[in-house]
């Protein structure tokens, strides 16, 4: 399932939730919403699954046989939303079977389903407790499980690591990746940086309602004005100013007498500086490192991107 | 099984708890096992031999259930006890008029009203008897008046119509309380538990109310069915000791088919109502609009006044309107044959307004079921109803 979106916008009473906003998600990609509290990550994709109209703007999926919609049908797509939860006093089997017939699953389909996905889990042997007497890590497991049952071919997870632990969190993003295999679109928006860095294959950072970077992890790098970074080690004290100097470098900064760290822009020919530096120097160690994404993040919304 | 068929069935199932409904069952049968125990044991001291001490030598003539001894006419109420408990007597008879008579006796039993009756009878016969009065005469003065109440509309049973006429209101109470509470927790919870957003990707609005007004429904059914089963049981145990008829046994299939046919199509109404209104609610607890929820009350109320009079003017024009005939129709039919084309008209203006209750609903639903935090005035509920999709 491929998503094509053009210009969307929604206001919510005097606030502009999204501005003007365009990206495309391509088949089988795991594509990362990402941006502060506001900045519309939750209000695109209930436009996206339907749950409200945009005001303006188009949005277009394709399946894979190449037939264009402007509407996912319910069977099609699994849903996660920011605000979440499901019915605290009914078995886990009951709800998931419950959902996975609504999702279109034939009953028997759906226990095997639910079966399956609890014991991936490690929730079997809790499948006929209520949802209450689950831990909040687990509940959201078994939410998780409730918008993906039905194998849908594209699934928009809003927040999926919320309220995890690092051990659940790391499952989750097994169960992703199973879910990417399987072949599955995946739309999430998510406030760990480190983590969606390892899942997704491209990225929107959105802000104010508008689309601060977009694309795959290089392209961003390029956008965000953020170069590599050095970390030099020499055999007798040097002085930063010499380095301020080359070309390609932001900033210089000190760590002790012998010891600095040079930020780069994102065009700087590591190659060119490095073979300066050994001219003049007699280099230690060297350790060379790319911005990450919560570099890149935290850079783009203190205003350092290029739009 | 469609969609709304399934969120139906899931709202049933939830409200529907096996062992609830046993434990319910088995306490009604613990309740007629204890009427029929209480009624045995009081039939069977009843017929326990009863020994009268009798002062002096006064002619009474009582049943085989009594033993009569003769005891001196000159004795104080100390003797009198005295002897009750040497003699082992149950009470001590004493005549002290020629038409009073009083007993002595350590406790009040129930055998104490037979001997009054007998007493009574044997003195009314001998009274009788020394006007010279024919057989026939003499039958005549014994046998009481006969009272036969006629309906204006039709011949009615009277005072047991009344009673299953307030039966079929209390009914019809049963309904829209349980319905009301239901569906409060129901849809708010729901609302609270955040689940909204998840099942709307799964169904729409449309099914959404549909289902939940109908599994909501059959719970308040199952609730109707098991009073009806429950006051069956308990007015059979009655009828059975005490020889009265049983009031249910004057229900006809037909009454009951009109009966169940209007409490169907108005808890359906009045579902679609409270689901819709309860998707404005957020929390229950602090809500000002729950107590708007309580109006459905004031027919029932109101039907319960004219249980008396179901073919009065205020009983007939409240049974024909939409918003009281889930009340009023239930009682009219349970107390007396209402005329079909009363019925009929009733019946279409329930499904008409059940038609636009049904269309309101959702669309106030669709407008206030995701929306958290602040809750809808009444001009925007209002606005919200008069949208179309």
């Amino acid at each position: 399932m491929q998503l094509s979106v053009e210009n969307i916008s929604k206001q919510y009473a005097s606030v502009l939730a999204v501005n003007e906003l365009s990206f495309s998600v391509h088949t089988g990609e795991i594509f990362a919403i990402l941006g502060p509290n506001g900045a519309g990550k939750s209000s695109t994709i209930r436009m996206l699954i339907g749950l409200t109209q945009a005001d303006s703007g188009t949005i277009e999926f394709t399946s894979r046989n190449g037939q264009k919609h402007k509407r996912l049908i319910s069977e099609d797509f699994g849903y996660l939303p920011e605000e979440r939860g499901l019915f605290q006093e009914s078995s886990l089997i009951n709800t998931l079977v419950y959902i996975g017939q609504l999702k279109g699953m034939s009953k028997q389909e759906a226990i095997t389903a639910s079966e399956d996905w609890l014991d991936r889990f490690d929730l079997s042997s809790r499948k006929n407790d209520a949802l209450k007497t689950l831990s909040k890590g687990n509940q959201q497991k078994v939410q998780l499980i409730s918008a993906i049952i039905h194998k849908p071919s594209i699934a928009f997870l809003d927040e999926p690591f919320s309220g995890l632990d690092p051990i659940n969190q790391e499952k989750v993003i097994e169960f992703l990746i199973a879910l990417k295999a399987q072949g599955t679109t995946i739309i999430l928006s998510a406030h760990q940086m480190s983590l969606v860095e390892k899942l997704a294959d491209r990225f929107l950072l959105m802000d104010k309602g508008g689309a601060s970077l977009y694309g795959d992890l290089k392209s961003i790098r390029t956008q965000s004005n953020l170069g590599a970074s050095l970390q030099l080690q020499f055999d007798t004290p040097v002085d930063c100013a010499e380095f301020e100097a080359l070309d390609g470098v932001i900033d210089v900064s000190k760590v002790d007498d012998a010891n600095i760290h040079i930020s780069l822009t994102p065009s700087a020919s590591i190659p060119d500086l490095l073979k300066h530096i050994l001219q003049h120097h007699q280099v230690q160690s060297l350790q060379s490192a790319q911005p990450s994404l919560h570099d890149i993040y935290l850079n783009s919304l203190q205003g350092g991107a290029h739009e | 099984m469609n969609k709304t068929m399934l969120v139906a069935r899931w709202e049933f199932m939830r409200n529907f708890k096996w062992k609830q409904e046993i434990i319910g069952y088995l306490m009604m049968l613990v309740i007629y096992l204890a009427i029929f125990a209480v009624q045995v044991w009081e039939s069977s001291s009843q017929q326990k031999l009863v020994t009268l001490g009798i002062m002096g030598s006064v002619e009474v003539e009582l049943d085989e259930s009594f033993t009569l001894s003769e005891l001196p006419d000159d004795l104080t109420r100390a003797q009198i006890f005295k002897e009750i408990d040497n003699l082992n007597l149950d009470a001590v008879l004493q005549k002290t008029d020629v038409d009073a008579f009083t007993l002595y006796a350590p406790q009040q039993s129930k055998w104490q009203d037979e001997l009054e009756a007998q007493l009574s009878a044997q003195f009314q016969s001998q009274q009788l008897s020394s006007l010279a009065l024919t057989k026939e005469q003499f039958d005549e003065l014994l046998n009481p008046i006969s009272f036969r109440f006629v309906n204006k509309v039709e011949e009615s049973e009277g005072a047991s119509t009344q009673a299953l006429g307030i039966f079929a209101a209390i009914l019809s109470a049963i309904a829209v309380f349980t319905s009301f509470g239901l569906s409060m927790t129901s849809v708010t919870q729901e609302k609270q538990q955040r689940i909204t957003e998840q099942l709307l990707t799964c169904i729409s609005h449309q099914q959404w109310v549909d289902g939940k007004t109908l599994g909501l429904c059959f719970s308040s059914l199952k609730s109707l069915f098991t009073t009806t089963v429950f006051a069956f049981v308990i007015m059979l145990g009655i009828a059975a000791f005490t020889q009265q008829s049983n009031l249910l046994a004057d229900v006809t299939v037909i009454m009951g088919v009109k009966i169940l046919l209007f409490c169907t199509i108005g808890i359906l109404f009045w579902n679609y109502v409270f689901v819709g209104f309860s998707a404005t609610i957020d929390d229950v607890n602090h809500s000002g609009k729950t107590s708007v929820m309580l109006l459905p009350m004031v027919p029932i109320m109101l039907a319960f006044s004219v249980t008396d009079e179901p073919n009065g003017q205020v009983a007939t024009v409240l049974s024909m309107f939409p918003l009281t005939s889930i009340s009023f129709m239930p009682m009219r039919i349970a107390s007396m044959d209402v005329p079909l084309w009363q019925i009929a008209t009733s019946l279409a203006l329930l499904i008409a307004t059940l038609y636009y209750a049904r269309l309101f609903a959702s669309r106030v639903f669709r407008a206030n079921i995701t929306l958290f935090g602040k809750e809808p005035s009444w001009t925007e509920i209002w606005r919200s109803m008069l949208k179309s999709d």
